[in-house]
């Protein structure tokens, strides 16, 4: 894969519900290895997957904060959040595990439609 | 050719779930909405979110709304029926393709 | 167009019904398919096993179908398929488990595929729900 595309990923769900919150953050960093580059979109209740704090351990699952801290590892820098998303669930950027940046939901429109590709979680 | 523009689809119910709610924060004027699936009901003329659909180019496939009896019912007049080969048609003139479910 | 899908919802929603159609749709107008790629509950799609109603519409076998006339890559995400029990022989073999229900024409592999769909595709759809 010599190639680089610009590839957005959409998160919106909550996690532990499912497992999709889980898997999604999966590939991520599965196209982080492959060196793509990377935008990740934290919409709706996926912001929820953003907080810090997070101890899963009593409900049997494996940390989705401990894989979003990961994602330097795997250079994903470009982290977009939705602050209406957040404002709505009274979510203060401080309560977040990493540096994301806050867009309104144009902003986040504008920069979802430059990418090349997306995947939708 | 639309470079910039995002089609968006979507496939649940707008009386039970809020992804065309969440669809519609995000789009813009030159996007479209393709309805599918559970997310036919949002081509009933009287749901909550109809008045903002309006604004939108708006698709839906039309085997879903016939699956669902939605043929019979008032339907909002400006979204389009289409089958599968035109939802082909339309992700190759859209460059990307969020879906909401 | 080179397409891929990516596929998360299990033979029992409607989602993986579209996605489907979609390739079907896709392939009559002469365009190319070059992955689906299932993840999440869609590894379900990967059964060989399933037995299907009379009448209905059993869309692992209609896959078989569309895959036997025009020549792509059905592939279940390897995580994703082995925690649902859905695994081939070699895999049962390595895990010791006493019986494999892989469809012989998918096969079973890392997101890696999933990330060179997306890079090799000039579409990539996503159908969960």
């Amino acid at each position: 894969m010599t190639e680089n595309k610009k590839i957005g990923i959409t998160l919106r769900h909550a996690p532990y519900g499912s497992d999709l919150a889980q898997e999604a953050l999966d590939a991520t960093l599965a196209m982080g290895l492959f060196g793509q580059q990377i935008t990740l979109f934290f919409l709706a209740d996926g912001v929820f997957q953003l907080l810090k704090s997070q101890s899963s351990s009593d409900i049997h699952q494996k940390s989705v904060e401990k894989q979003i801290s990961a994602f330097e590892l795997y250079d994903i820098e470009r982290v977009f959040v939705c602050a209406q998303s957040l404002r709505q669930r009274n979510i203060d950027t401080h309560s977040l595990c990493i540096d994301a940046v806050c867009l309104s939901a144009a902003e986040l429109q504008k920069a979802l439609s430059t990418q090349d590709t997306v995947l939708s979680f | 050719m639309m470079s910039h523009a995002i089609l968006h689809t979507v496939n649940q119910s707008p009386f039970t779930h809020s992804a065309l709610e969440q669809c519609l924060c995000y789009t813009q004027e030159c996007d479209a909405i393709l309805l599918l699936e559970n997310g036919v009901y949002a081509a009933l003329l009287t749901h909550p979110l109809s008045d903002k659909l309006s604004g939108k180019k708006c698709y839906a496939i039309e085997a879903d709304l016939q699956a669902r009896g939605l043929l019979e019912q008032t339907l909002a007049s400006h979204i389009q029926l289409i089958n599968f080969t035109d939802f082909v048609g339309l992700t190759t003139q859209y460059k990307l393709v969020q879906s909401w479910y | 167009m080179i397409f891929s899908l990516l596929v998360l919802s299990p033979p029992s929603s409607q989602a993986s019904l579209s996605a489907y159609q979609f390739a079907n749709a896709l392939l009559l107008e002469k365009h190319s398919l070059y992955r689906v790629f299932f993840y999440h509950d869609a590894a379900y799609n990967g059964s060989s096993i399933q037995c299907i109603g009379q009448g209905e519409f059993d869309v692992i076998k209609a896959w078989d179908t569309l895959q036997e006339q025009y020549e792509f890559d059905r592939v279940v995400c390897i995580a994703a398929g082995l925690k649902r029990g859905i695994i081939n022989e070699t895999e049962a073999l390595r895990y010791e488990k006493t019986a494999y229900n892989l469809n012989n024409e998918i096969n079973l592999a890392g997101l890696g595929e999933l990330a060179d769909a997306t890079v090799k595709s000039d579409r990539m759809i996503t159908f969960g729900g």
